[in-house]
Formats: structure tokens, C-alpha cells, sequence
């Protein structure tokens, strides 16, 4: 196609006005939360303070918070890892009974909406004593739908003869997991990581559900109830927190934004 | 799409099977199915997870409650003027933005990041800023009185607070469709803009005609991803408005939530929760399909 420097520079322009409204909520954030506005201040300035991080680092107990939601996290990614490998090798390589009807059932598990599930799984949570736990954050996300779906599409298209060769050379299931199928899936795992990794760290309907106390919070949901309790109209103290909330997904992103947005392309089959 | 499997594992294998698939098993019985079953029965009961010794079976009450139930009634009109502003309004927004950021011949690159980050950031996060922005003296306030508009208690007036909720949504999303759009602009054939080219096509005409045909499917697919995801909006309501004033902004999913969490009126809640499965699965299917016959198609985005 044709490139004249008039229309792009008239393109560029169009896009520099929209990325600059696109930036300037992250900058508002970040101005408001190191800005203490006093009156008799005429309006947008105000003194640089870290009051507001104090609050938030301290008081407001984020870096509980944090810890929670990187807890929550490392258990998760890990769970799903394994066991998005096993039972995708499974679905992948072995034929068994109800292999084909199983396999639908793990698709028809992306279709209905969490929502449907949630009362019934706080009724668990509150039986098995799980209720206002972490683990009440964990447990039921081991094992994605999703997750499996994308590993067993992904080694169903590995070729079978390196399995076959060391199978031949006497090696346990379990070894030629290990040696052959993760190494070569590689590309695979990371989109899992960073799909899983992405919707578990902005998670918000079931720990906000399955959790009571502040201690067992997770990020979002104590963001949400720190924008309504007395800190409600404390912008300061607000964007304080919400930029403790989101500068290490930022940092993250980009560092890995390429492998992020290869993550969230080939996954595109989920929200 | 299923069971093509190349190689036929060896029957006594079969304790093997069982012990890969049971972690999924485990998962699928206790934390979906039963729940799944669970929430069908009680929405034909009265029932509170925290009483659970007054549990009563109410037969289709539920149902009938919800067709003379003014607030769901309400929350399911706002949830329906959310999914028909936002969806065709983010999927159009993205299609430019991803052919601006695909045509840009400098710093294609950053605009790309600028527009994905917000996407992959918590809505929570999101609505906390947009929440002060929106405050009467707030940022977009002011940015009116630059033009001499007089400024809006955006959150707190009934018509704008869902105008407001959904402009901040389609702030969030459309960097992530517009990702998608890319990758189908990518794949598109460079052969058939040549060969157009030859033809003496003008630009208009290469989009209309190789463009949008070719990246339909990706179209189709943003369109019932975007309106599943929109019809299930719930943290930026619970964030910004709790779905007030007067329950303009109450829509299904947050109606649900009170109606459980706060009214503890579980059983009822179970009949709503019901209801959105009926609409997501109908919006699930047609996914599928289009799926499918992308499949047949053998058009690969990648």
C-alpha cells in the first residue's frame, strides 16, 4: 500500500490525540496520588506528599492484600500447569471410555456463566469450613476448562514419535510427561500462564463472595471496598491504592507484552 | 475439532488414565456439576446458605416471581441498554484502532501497548480512577469547562450514571478486541491487496471487498465474546454505583448479587442466576457455530 507523508502524518495525529486519552487516566492517577491539595491552592496543584502511600502501604493493609492475591496466584498457576498437562496428554494420546462425551464436558464448562455456580459453592465453601479462606480462592480454580482445552489441542498436534521412542526405551508415562511432552509444549504453557495468571490476578465475583475479613482479601476486592468505605471520596488515598493495585501488572506487562498479547491472541477462544 | 487422536494408547494404560483425569474429575464434579445441579434445585426453593435449616421447596414460585418483579425486570432492560451501547460501540472502535495502529508507519508499536494496557488491568482499578474523574469536580468536569460546558454529577444523575458506566467500560475493552482485530488484519494475504492493486482498486474498495470479508469471522466472534462478557458486567456496578440512583445502573448480575448477598433470598436468586445461564448458553452456542465454520472454512487466523 501506498504511504504519502501527508496522510500519515494526519493518521499519526489521530492516534496521538486517542493514546493521549488513553493515557490520561493512568497519569491523573499518578499525579493525584503524590499530590496533597490544600485549600487556598488555586486548582491542579497541590504539594507532593507520600501521605497517601503511607495509608495504603500501612493502615489500609495492602500489602496483606498483595501477599493474598500472590498466594492465591502461585498455587493456581502451579495446579493448572500439571494438571493442564496430564489430563491434556490424557484427552490427547490415550483413547478410554467416554473419552468424546467427557471431552464435551469440559467444553460445556466454559459456557455457563460462573455466576450460575456461585451460590451453591459458597453452601460448600461454608460446610467444608472453607469459607473466608484463601483456599476457598484456590480449590475450585485448579483445573480450567479452558486450560485443558488448549493443552490437549496443543499435543494432540505434536508428532507421537518421540512418546513411542522412549516408550520404547522403557520409560514410565509419568517420565515421558516430563521429558518430552512439557519441553515441547512449551509455547503452550506460556499462554496458559499468562491467560490463567491474568484472570486470576483481576478475579473479582468469588473472592469477593468467598471471603468475609479483611485479612483474606484479595487486591481487587479490597480496592472495591476501600472506594466505598471512609477513604470514599479521599482521591489521594483512592489513586494511592489503585496505583499500588496496578504498577506491578504494568511493570509485568511491560516487560512481557509480547508474550502477553501472543497469550491473549492464540487464546481468544476465552474471555 | 474433537477426536482426532493419532495414536491409540494401549488398554491397560487405563489406571493411568484415571489417575491424569482425576484432578479434572474431582474438579468438574464437586465445583461444577454439583453446583451447577444444586443451584437448578434451589431455584424451586426457599433457602439462605446461612440458614440453612429454613429450607422450604416453592415449586415454580420463583419463576413466576421474576415476570411481576419490577427491579429484575428493570436490571434486565439495563443490562440489555449495556450489551446493545457498548458492544457495537467497542468492536467498531477497535476495528479502527487496530487498522490505524496496523497502517501507521511510526510508533505502531507503543500506540498498540497504550491501547491493550487498560485490558489487562482490574476493572476495580479502572472504576476506582474513573470514579474520581467522574466526581462533580472531577477531570472530565473540568475538561468540559475548558469548552464552557457546565459539568454533570455523572454518577449520581439517573441518566447519566449508565452513560458513564459505559463509556469507562468501552475505555477498558476495546484495546483488547482491537488485539484480536490485529491478528486477523495480519493474517489476511498480502497477495490479494497486490493482486487488487493490479485491478486498479482503489482503498475503499480493498477494504470493503478483501478486508471485511476476509477478517469477517474475527467480527462475528468479537461481537459474541464482547456480548457474553457485557451481559455478566458486574465489578464496575458494584464499584462505581451499587447500582443506584434508583437503580438505573442495576443490572443482572448485580441484582443477583444483592438479591443473594443481601437479601439472602438464595433460592430467588438461583431462579435469576438460571435465567442468565439460559441467555450466556444461547450466546455460547452461537459461538460455537461460528467457530465451527471457521473451521470448515479452514480460515486460520494464524
Amino acid at each position: 500500500m501506498k504511504h504519502n507523508s501527508f496522510r500519515q502524518r494526519g493518521l499519526f495525529a489521530v492516534l496521538a490525540a486517542l493514546a493521549l486519552s488513553y493515557l490520561y487516566p493512568w497519569l491523573y492517577m499518578l499525579l493525584r496520588s503524590f499530590m496533597r491539595h490544600e485549600p487556598g491552592l488555586s486548582d491542579g496543584n497541590g504539594l507532593f506528599t507520600l501521605d497517601f502511600y503511607r495509608l495504603v502501604l500501612g493502615n489500609a493493609g495492602f500489602p496483606t492484600y498483595l501477599y493474598n492475591s500472590f498466594f492465591v496466584l502461585t498455587i493456581v498457576l502451579a495446579a493448572n500447569v500439571v494438571f493442564s498437562v496430564t489430563v491434556g496428554y490424557a484427552f490427547a494420546r490415550y483413547r478410554f471410555p467416554f473419552r468424546k462425551p467427557l471431552f464435551w464436558m469440559v467444553l460445556i464448562t466454559l459456557m455457563v456463566p460462573k455466576q450460575t455456580l456461585m451460590i451453591p459453592l459458597l453452601d460448600l465453601m461454608v460446610r467444608l469450613g472453607l469459607h473466608d479462606t484463601l483456599w476457598a480462592l484456590i480449590l475450585p480454580f485448579c483445573v480450567d476448562g479452558f486450560n485443558l482445552f488448549l493443552m490437549k489441542q496443543y499435543i494432540e498436534g505434536l508428532p507421537p514419535d518421540l512418546e513411542d521412542a522412549a516408550r520404547a526405551d522403557g520409560a514410565s508415562e509419568i517420565a515421558i510427561l516430563r521429558h518430552v511432552v512439557v519441553p515441547l509444549s512449551r509455547p503452550a504453557i506460556a499462554v496458559l500462564i499468562i491467560n490463567t495468571a491474568i484472570i486470576n490476578w483481576n478475579s473479582f465475583l468469588f473472592p469477593l463472595i468467598l471471603t468475609d475479613t479483611a485479612s483474606v482479601r484479595t487486591l481487587p476486592v479490597a480496592l472495591a471496598m476501600f472506594a466505598q468505605g471512609p477513604y470514599a471520596t479521599d482521591w489521594g488515598a483512592l489513586m494511592a491504592g489503585a496505583s499500588v493495585s496496578s504498577l506491578p501488572i504494568i511493570a509485568i506487562f511491560w516487560l512481557f507484552q509480547k508474550e502477553i498479547i501472543e497469550g491473549i491472541t492464540s487464546g481468544a477462544l476465552k474471555d | 475439532m474433537i477426536g482426532k487422536s493419532r495414536r491409540i494408547g494401549p488398554i491397560e494404560k487405563s489406571q493411568q488414565v484415571l489417575l491424569f483425569l482425576s484432578p479434572w474429575l474431582l474438579t468438574f464434579a464437586v465445583f461444577w456439576l454439583y453446583p451447577l445441579l444444586f443451584s437448578l434445585i434451589l431455584s424451586f426453593c426457599d433457602y439462605d446458605v446461612f440458614h440453612p435449616a429454613m429450607f422450604s421447596f416453592a415449586g415454580f414460585k420463583n419463576y413466576w416471581r421474576l415476570l411481576g418483579d419490577g427491579d429484575f425486570m428493570q436490571s434486565f432492560a439495563n443490562t440489555l441498554i449495556f450489551v446493545v451501547g457498548t458492544t457495537p460501540v467497542t468492536t467498531l472502535l477497535a476495528l479502527a484502532l487496530a487498522l490505524m495502529v496496523n497502517n501507521v508507519s511510526r510508533g505502531s508499536g507503543i500506540f498498540r501497548s497504550i491501547f491493550f494496557l487498560p485490558s489487562i488491568i482490574s476493572i476495580v482499578v479502572t472504576a476506582t480512577i474513573f470514579k474520581s474523574m467522574y466526581s462533580p469536580i472531577g477531570a472530565l468536569n473540568r475538561f468540559l469547562a475548558i469548552f464552557g460546558l457546565p459539568g454533570q454529577a455523572w454518577l449520581i444523575e439517573k441518566n447519566l450514571a449508565m452513560p458513564a458506566i459505559m463509556l469507562m467500560n468501552i475505555w477498558a475493552y476495546t484495546g483488547y478486541y482491537m488485539i484480536l482485530y490485529l491478528a486477523a488484519l495480519k493474517a489476511v494475504p498480502r497477495q490479494l491487496y497486490e493482486a487488487a492493486e493490479v485491478d486498479g482498486a482503489d482503498e475503499w474498495q480493498q477494504f470493503r471487498y478483501i478486508t471485511l470479508p476476509q477478517i469477517h469471522y474475527m467480527t462475528i466472534f468479537i461481537l459474541v465474546v464482547n456480548t457474553i462478557r457485557s451481559w455478566q458486567v458486574f465489578p464496575e456496578v458494584f464499584t462505581l454505583t451499587r447500582g443506584g440512583p434508583v437503580g438505573s445502573t442495576n443490572t443482572m448480575v448485580h441484582h443477583l448479587y444483592e438479591t443473594a448477598f443481601r437479601y439472602h433470598e438464595m433460592g430467588y436468586a438461583s431462579a435469576i442466576s438460571y435465567v442468565l445461564l439460559a441467555i450466556i448458553m444461547a450466546f455460547s452456542l452461537l459461538q460455537m457455530y461460528v467457530l465451527q465454520g471457521r473451521g470448515r472454512d479452514g480460515g486460520s487466523r494464524r
